[in-house]
């Protein structure tokens, strides 16, 4: 599979920018602590959307450490595209005597519990603008605002550094990655 | 159920387990992606061991067929073939195959991305071949746990000495997997017996991996010297720990019941079966990390793997002669990296970094030492 930069007719040395990962924190009382990672990317490892909610350690006090060490962070998964549902992500012991614990899913699937296929999301939105239905859609003060955040970071880049490459198919670069080790937190493979 | 897929891309596979799994209506909560790295001679008994492992363990398992091809003009092509098996005889969870023809054959890395399961821990296992570094292959930096079978190979405890030159944590062997049973029988035996043990000897078959960890393993646990004795087999057939009070003896001369003599005490029938494949598999996966008992036996033996200390002359000229260079080569190396491995896991009051040293210059390998460093003259 090509990457971008390999594509016929794409200048080799191009620094159109086919990969994102932001962190963003919402400054009041409410959501002081909690950070938002936002990534998407052309050509990763496969078409995927998701929000992803990953939970705090609680203090597991009555085991020791060796016992809650294999446990991972609890999550609340919402994929939205495709294989639409939802998946609560947590540990669970493994049956027997031993003192194992591992990661088990709780699934919903949207595709399981209607045999009906929902329509695909721009299908939902051209039948809205031949209704004239706005509810779907971003007002303009909406966009406006979330360009107020985005500019910032746009200039930056225009004016520093080059995008970092990634190889096509993978989940983007190391780049990312370090961003997230400095939170001492990783992605999750989707 | 089946679906075949010709000529495809990893999106089409992800379609085809999506709707596989619909069909079938089976709501299986899959714990890990396993994914299995061999070709088309080996793929039919690994991915049978692995099916009956995935009942204890549901999982996705993908099996990775390298086809190269023969002709310059099949390698230069590159082609997928999947083949999805959902529900039925494919076991608990989902499979499947993915042949890798021609220049692809060297990018299974990027096809089974994307097929992995979101969030759950990923094993490889490499059933005969595997990669001379396993936790530097690109598959193999994918996994928690890399599994290997050094008794698969040609020249098992050579390929024994190489996987602990390049240890890893998540690292694992079948062979190791192969004494679990041996080690709890003994380590019973013990509890109940508080004897300090003096000596030990292993017996079993001459090119067996298993053996010569079991071996390793009491070294390095009782700290005592360790004999090795080559005997027909099946397998391991006998450890004698000798004790003030007599010999603790674990005999199986079948391969499928053992005799545990402790002195003072009635003679006892242990089961103790060579298990299959799937069994083997199946324990490996019950834990996920590291596992630090391989890790300890394996830095420990290095470079004893061939000549255990107290061995008699005889074993010494056993070892197969492939393996005897890296067999003189390593003793030194294994004196020099001591403190340095064990410094880093406090915790081992045993194996202390003088001690290991000191005991690695013992009588035997002080022979081996001289080798090493004069290894041209006296080759």
């Amino acid at each position: 599979m090509p990457g971008y930069l390999e594509e016929e007719g794409i200048d080799s040395q191009s620094v159109t920018d086919t990969y994102a990962a932001v962190k963003l924190e919402i400054d009041n009382r409410r959501w002081a602590g909690v950070p938002f990672y936002l990534r998407t990317g052309k050509r990763l490892g496969r078409r995927v959307t998701e929000i992803a909610v990953v939970f705090q350690r609680a203090p597991y006090s009555p085991f020791d450490a060796t016992e809650t060490q294999e446990l991972g962070h609890n999550a609340l998964v919402i994929r939205v595209q495709p294989d639409e549902g939802v998946t609560v992500r947590f540990g669970s012991k493994v049956p027997g005597t031993q003192m194992e614990i591992r990661d088990v899913t709780m699934d919903f699937a949207y595709g399981e519990s209607f045999t009906e296929s929902s329509p695909e999301a721009y299908e939902r939105l051209l039948l809205d603008v031949l209704l004239g239905d706005a509810n779907l859609f971003p007002r303009h003060q909406e966009v406006e605002r979330s360009w107020e955040i985005l500019d910032p970071v746009e200039s930056f880049w225009a004016r520093h550094g080059r995008p970092a490459p990634y190889a096509a198919g993978s989940w983007g670069p190391a780049e990312a990655d370090e961003m997230l080790a400095r939170d001492g937190r990783s992605w999750r493979r989707p | 159920m089946n679906i075949d897929l010709t000529d495809t891309t990893s999106a089409r596979i992800n379609t085809a387990l999506v709707q596989g799994r619909r069909s079938v209506g089976a709501a299986v909560g899959m714990v890990l992606t396993l994914v299995i790295v061999t070709d088309e001679g080996n793929h039919y008994d690994a991915l049978k061991a692995a099916s009956e492992a995935s009942k204890e363990h549901p999982s996705r398992i993908l099996v990775v067929i390298k086809r190269p091809g023969r002709s310059p003009r099949e390698r230069a092509g590159a082609r997928l073939d999947a083949e999805v098996r959902v529900g039925g005889e494919a076991g608990n969870g989902e499979t499947v195959l993915l042949r890798l023809h021609g220049e692809l054959s060297g990018h299974a890395y990027s096809v089974v991305l994307p097929l992995l399961l979101p969030d759950a821990p990923v094993v490889v296992w490499w059933p005969d071949e595997a990669p001379a570094h396993p936790a530097d292959d690109l598959l193999g930096t994918l996994a928690q746990r890399r599994i290997t079978d050094a008794a698969a190979t040609e020249d098992p405890v050579a390929a024994l000495v190489a996987r602990a030159e390049v240890y890893a944590p998540g690292d694992t062997d079948l062979s190791w997997t192969r004494v679990t049973p041996w080690r709890s029988v003994l380590a019973a035996a013990l509890d109940q017996k508080h004897t300090k043990v003096t000596a030990a000897e292993v017996e079993g078959e001459e090119y067996n991996p298993s053996t010569e960890l079991l071996a390793l393993w009491l070294a390095e646990r009782l700290d005592v010297t360790v004999g090795r004795v080559v005997s027909e087999g099946p397998g391991i057939t006998a450890v004698r720990l000798t004790t003030a009070d007599g010999v603790i003896c674990l005999d199986r001369p079948d391969g499928a019941l053992a005799t545990l003599a402790v002195p003072g005490q009635p003679d006892r029938h242990v089961a103790l079966h060579r298990r299959s494949t799937a069994e083997l598999i199946a324990e490996e996966l019950r834990r996920l990390d590291p596992d630090e008992a391989y890790a300890g036996t394996v830095r420990h033996g290095l470079g004893r793997l061939n000549t255990p200390p107290g061995a008699s002359a005889a074993d010494v000229a056993a070892p197969p002669p492939a393996a005897e260079p890296t067999g003189t080569r390593t003793p030194a190396k294994a004196v020099a990296k001591a403190p340095a491995t064990t410094s880093t896991k406090a915790p081992v009051p045993r194996a202390s970094p003088t001690k290991a040293a000191g005991r690695a210059a013992k009588p035997k390998p002080k022979a081996d030492g001289k080798n090493g460093k004069n290894g041209k003259p006296a080759a």
